[in-house]
């Protein structure tokens, strides 16, 4: 509901370690010129591709939105490629980067009982741990949450295994199996998949009569494949659209009614709601599955 | 509901009350005496899942010729059990906190969700949302009940936990009897969330 303005403060550590360690008299070891490198190309290259848009911060708030949802909703969400292979990048360097400056700790360590006349400023430049502690927990709490949204996104992968692979062979979908799941959870899907039939193969299915062997069976008098409780009933935050967006947004759905606006919804059973822009709901999946797609609104 | 549902294939398992609507020759273990035939109109026990199929597939109108015009009649004729019956749908409006649904069937509402898209039994329906509305607050206030006795004066926080998850499991056991099962999933739920939260708070 709140801003979350924890990454706003994780982003202000990370800048504050980049001029801890420049601040201080240390120009000889490799300790500035190591974070320049490796904070610098993963943003620089980022605003390459589209500029002013993409920073690690907005990134980090995708993920944490996008775990968010994905624990919450009942369908397995598509994969967000990009922004994974930027968020693991960036992951890699700041752990390369965190370990360059550990280094740079022992470098100095050494350098004091070596030679002691250098040890005036050093001491209170080096044995300022902390910005070393905050990178390091910063970069546990994205572990922690990319972990969780993986996680989260394979024991639904286990879940409707069936149902996924239905998707894969009727191949009417609009989103094609690839884009839902990453590579690795395809393979994983595929290969549990045939681990766990074989298992019910030799176990049960194998003394069965043969018209009763298939594992996806949908004519029978319960249908085999478990899909999404579409219906499942979900919180929902509607966002505000941010002000430049306004303007455009009537376009797609959103009317003025009374005083704020309004998002209008049709419900498939018998009525019209309206969801007001910063409002929390308790609505059935299905009927906002739309707005999640556009992003017009967040599961809570 | 899905396939894999344990409790749904337990609530599948019920027996409901049947009715014959044809001989069946060579059924008769179904009535405990094999190798002989069903008669018309006896009646027996069918767990759900058997009767539910039963009740909806015609079976072949060679020998009631009469009826082979309108839509074909089903094997059986699914009568209505004992706890859908008037008595029970009457103290259910009534008082719906006080009912005993655990001793009326432990599958009581997945059973009453089937036989309504059985029978698209309107009223049934209403009854039920009904109770279950109704019973779900006196639920609530059970399950958002967690006594802490011991909260603040122990410095062990694991033996506080354990007292909290004790005090709060037999102190309403009065109602809690009578839940059913999917009640009873409910109550669970919620006190755990319940507990948790105020563990949170409490602690640390």
């Amino acid at each position: 509901m709140d801003i979350n303005i924890d990454d706003i403060l994780a982003e202000l550590d990370r800048d504050t370690t980049v001029v801890d360690q420049s601040d201080p008299l240390l120009p000889s070891d490799g300790n500035t010129t190591m974070i320049d490198s490796s904070l610098d190309p993963s943003r620089m290259d980022v605003e390459k591709e589209s500029p002013g848009v993409v920073t690690a911060e907005a990134d980090y708030r995708r993920l944490i939105t996008l775990w968010r949802n994905e624990r919450c909703s009942p369908e397995l969400l598509p994969y967000p490629s990009s922004l994974m292979s930027r968020m693991l990048r960036r992951l890699q360097a700041q752990m390369d980067n965190i370990e360059s400056i550990a280094m740079g700790f022992f470098e100095d360590s050494d350098n004091h009982e070596s030679v002691d006349e250098y040890a005036a400023p050093h001491p209170a430049s080096t044995n300022n741990k902390l910005p070393l502690l905050c990178m390091e927990a910063d970069l546990e709490r994205l572990r922690f949450v990319i972990r969780s949204y993986l996680r989260c996104r394979l024991s639904k992968v286990d879940e409707y295994a069936l149902y996924l692979k239905q998707l894969e062979q009727t191949e009417k979908e609009i989103m094609p199996l690839n884009e839902l799941l990453s590579a690795q959870e395809l393979e994983y899907h595929e290969r549990h998949f045939t681990i766990l039939l074989k298992l019910l193969n030799n176990s049960v299915l194998k003394h069965m009569p043969s018209e009763l062997q298939a594992i996806n069976d949908t004519e029978g008098s319960v249908s085999m494949i478990d899909e999404p409780d579409w219906n499942k009933f979900v919180f929902v935050y509607v966002k505000t659209p941010s002000a430049n967006q306004l303007q455009y947004e009537p376009a797609l759905s959103t009317g003025e009614y009374g005083k704020s606006c309004y998002t209008v919804n049709i419900e498939e059973l018998e009525e019209d709601v309206e969801l007001a822009v910063g409002g929390i709901y308790v609505m059935r999946y299905l009927v906002i599955r739309e707005l999640l797609r556009e992003d017009k609104i967040e599961l809570i | 509901m899905g396939y894999f549902d344990i409790e749904d294939v337990l609530a599948d398992s019920v027996e409901v009350p049947c009715k014959f609507q044809f001989k069946m020759p060579g059924l008769g273990y179904l009535e405990g005496n094999p190798g002989r035939a069903i008669e018309k109109n006896s009646k027996l026990n069918l767990p759900l899942w058997l009767a539910r199929i039963l009740a909806i597939v015609g079976g072949g109108s060679d020998e009631d010729t009469e009826y082979e015009p309108e839509e074909p009649i089903p094997f059986v004729e699914l009568l209505k059990p004992d706890f859908f019956a008037t008595k029970f749908i009457n103290s259910a409006k009534a008082s719906p906190e006080s009912l005993d649904v655990h001793s009326v069937n432990a599958y009581f509402y997945s059973l009453a969700v089937k036989w309504i898209t059985l029978f698209e039994d309107k009223e049934l329906a209403s009854v039920v949302s009904e109770m279950l509305l109704a019973r779900a607050l006196e639920i609530n206030n059970h399950a958002g009940s967690v006594n802490i006795v011991t909260s603040t004066t122990t410095t062990d926080s694991r033996l506080e936990s354990h007292s909290v998850h004790f005090e709060s499991a037999n102190k309403n056991s009065q109602f809690l009897m009578t839940l059913d099962q999917f009640e009873k999933d409910l109550h669970r739920h919620a006190h755990d969330s319940y507990k948790q939260t105020k563990r949170w708070m409490v602690e640390r």
